[in-house]
């Protein structure tokens, strides 16, 4: 099965560059470790940066920013096959974070 | 006739026995109850009962099941897979049902299912009661239970959580769940002492519950632990209450008026528990409950020392505030009042403060170290804070005397 790992945390966090370089340091390790489960994922630029699009029948309107105003955002994601939601738990655990945040763990839907 | 009473028993006998199969098979709760249930519709309208009622429903639900899958949106897209589904049932209709009962159970368990659908789940999907049953139980309203139980459905449906038993990466964490359930629910009905009401309801549904599970799993030391301290604790529930409906605390009850078949029964469980080999918080609590339930009459002296060692060692293995609070309570036996309160005062108050026993506890003590005041507010927040009415009758009633005493 197919999970997206979509990692949740506070952007001021990677302020400095010093704690930056460490977290990338701790995303290899983590990338490396589970190597054989990651079939994709991208860290993101801050919420600052971000666009959406709002949807109202027919009209589409752009809004300056994320989708929903939090202190924790999007900030990244994996995309894992594994074989159980047991085993993308295992991971979604050693994802490193320089603060707080949440891991949000959404299966794929499957193609069969 | 003889073959409705056939199948009415194999329906109670064999019900959850064939939902886990079907469970396991599709990996969908919802589908495999539905099944069942119609598959239990078409058996009391057949004409032609057939000799092995148990093999009958199972292969009528597959079918039931296939035949529900092949109008779902999902199936059709994918033919193949529903013929492979019907190649397997008629060899399954000569075949044993396969044994699948503790894998539903770790599902129904699963970490990822809210706690108290987890609750909800366990006792519909693996005792079979309704969520009428459930909600009286639970004190929530049918379509809540009914409510929590489809979206714990369709989690289990579409995330991922395996109907297999756990390999050994998992399976400790994922018993934990499987045990923390079935303690949840327990704790919900022994807060009551009410002898006849819902909660005593909950409560022999739980243990029909963590009976499954110890049958599933024989010889494992933390079901057995449990097990046996679920069954000590109920069966002292025909002492908890006095006549006026007042609370009587575990050290003033008739051991004369505990439940003797479940005293044994707890004791069958507890046999198979070596605490000295397996130290757990679990086998600990065992070992405690059974101290209590020792006792053959109200004048054998109660086991607060052999209770202190148990408590000391539960907090070695891991620190409480609540075993710490419980630690108190016996050293205040043992060692007086003076005592217990300076422990007292060491509790971390912040994680106690919503209990009604920490605030119970502290007026004891302080209405035996002359503080009569304070001990009076005490009682009066944990009266605040406390549920079951005949707990709160023994609260209030303590008050009460004290606030006499004092005028005095």
């Amino acid at each position: 099965m197919k999970y997206v790992l979509l990692i949740h945390e506070d952007h001021a966090n990677y302020k400095d560059e010093d704690g930056w370089n460490e977290i990338i340091r701790r995303h290899e390790a983590f990338g490396e470790a589970h190597a054989s489960a990651i079939v994709g994922g991208e860290g993101l630029n801050g919420p600052e940066t971000a666009t959406t699009l709002h949807r109202k029948g027919e009209e589409t309107m752009v809004h300056d920013g994320p989708f929903a105003e939090a202190r924790e955002q999007l900030g990244g994601f994996y995309l894992v096959e594994v074989a159980s939601l047991d085993e993308a738990m295992a991971i979604a655990k050693d994802i490193p974070f320089a603060g707080d945040g949440s891991v949000e763990i959404r299966p794929c839907i499957d193609e069969g | 006739m003889a073959n409705s009473v056939d199948l009415a028993e194999t329906v109670r006998a064999k019900r959850l026995h064939i939902v886990a199969a079907l469970s396991a098979r599709f990996a969908n709760v919802e589908l495999a109850e539905n099944a069942f249930a119609e598959a239990c519709v078409r058996a009391a309208a057949t004409r032609s009962p057939p000799r092995d009622w148990a093999a009958w429903l199972y292969a009528v639900a597959q079918r039931i099941a296939i035949d529900s899958l092949r109008h779902s949106r999902v199936v059709r897209a994918h033919a193949d897979a529903a013929a492979s589904f019907d190649e397997e049932v008629s060899v399954s209709e000569r075949s044993m049902i396969p044994d699948r009962r503790l894998a539903l159970f770790f599902a129904c368990c699963h970490p990822a299912i809210d706690i108290a659908s987890r609750v909800a789940l366990a006792l519909s999907t693996i005792c079979g009661f309704s969520a009428k049953h459930i909600s009286r139980a639970c004190l929530l309203s049918p379509a809540a239970v009914s409510q929590r139980l489809l979206r714990a459905k369709k989690k289990l449906t579409g995330s991922g959580i395996m109907f297999e038993i756990p390999d050994s990466r998992f399976f400790a964490e994922r018993l934990e769940s499987v045990l923390c359930t079935i303690e949840i629910a327990y704790s919900q009905a022994h807060a009551s002492s009410d002898p006849d009401g819902e909660q005593a309801l909950l409560a022999r549904q739980t243990l029909e519950l963590v009976d499954i599970l110890a049958t599933l799993m024989p010889g494992n030391a933390q079901v057995n632990a449990l097990a046996a301290a679920l069954w000590f604790s109920e069966a002292r529930r025909p002492a908890r209450r006095d006549a006026a409906g007042k609370m009587i605390p575990l050290e003033d009850q008739d051991p004369q008026l505990w439940d003797r078949p479940m005293l044994a029964r707890a004791r069958d469980y507890y046999g198979q528990v070596d605490t000295a080999q397996d130290a757990s918080l679990r086998t600990l609590q065992a070992d405690i409950q059974a101290l209590w339930c020792s006792r053959r009459r109200q004048s054998d002296p109660a086991p607060w020392n052999r209770v202190l060692a148990r408590y000391d060692r539960m907090i070695a293995i891991r620190d409480s505030a609540f075993i710490r609070l419980n630690r108190v309570v016996a050293i205040r036996k043992l060692q007086g009042a003076a005592a217990g309160l300076r422990e007292f005062e060491e509790l971390p108050c912040a994680a106690l403060e919503g209990s009604p026993a920490y605030h119970a506890v502290g007026a004891e003590l302080l209405s035996h170290t002359q503080r009569v005041r304070e001990a009076i507010q005490a009682y009066d927040t944990a009266i605040g804070l406390q549920e079951g009415s005949a707990e709160r009758a023994w609260l209030i009633a303590q008050r009460d005397a004290l606030v006499l005493r004092a005028a005095r």
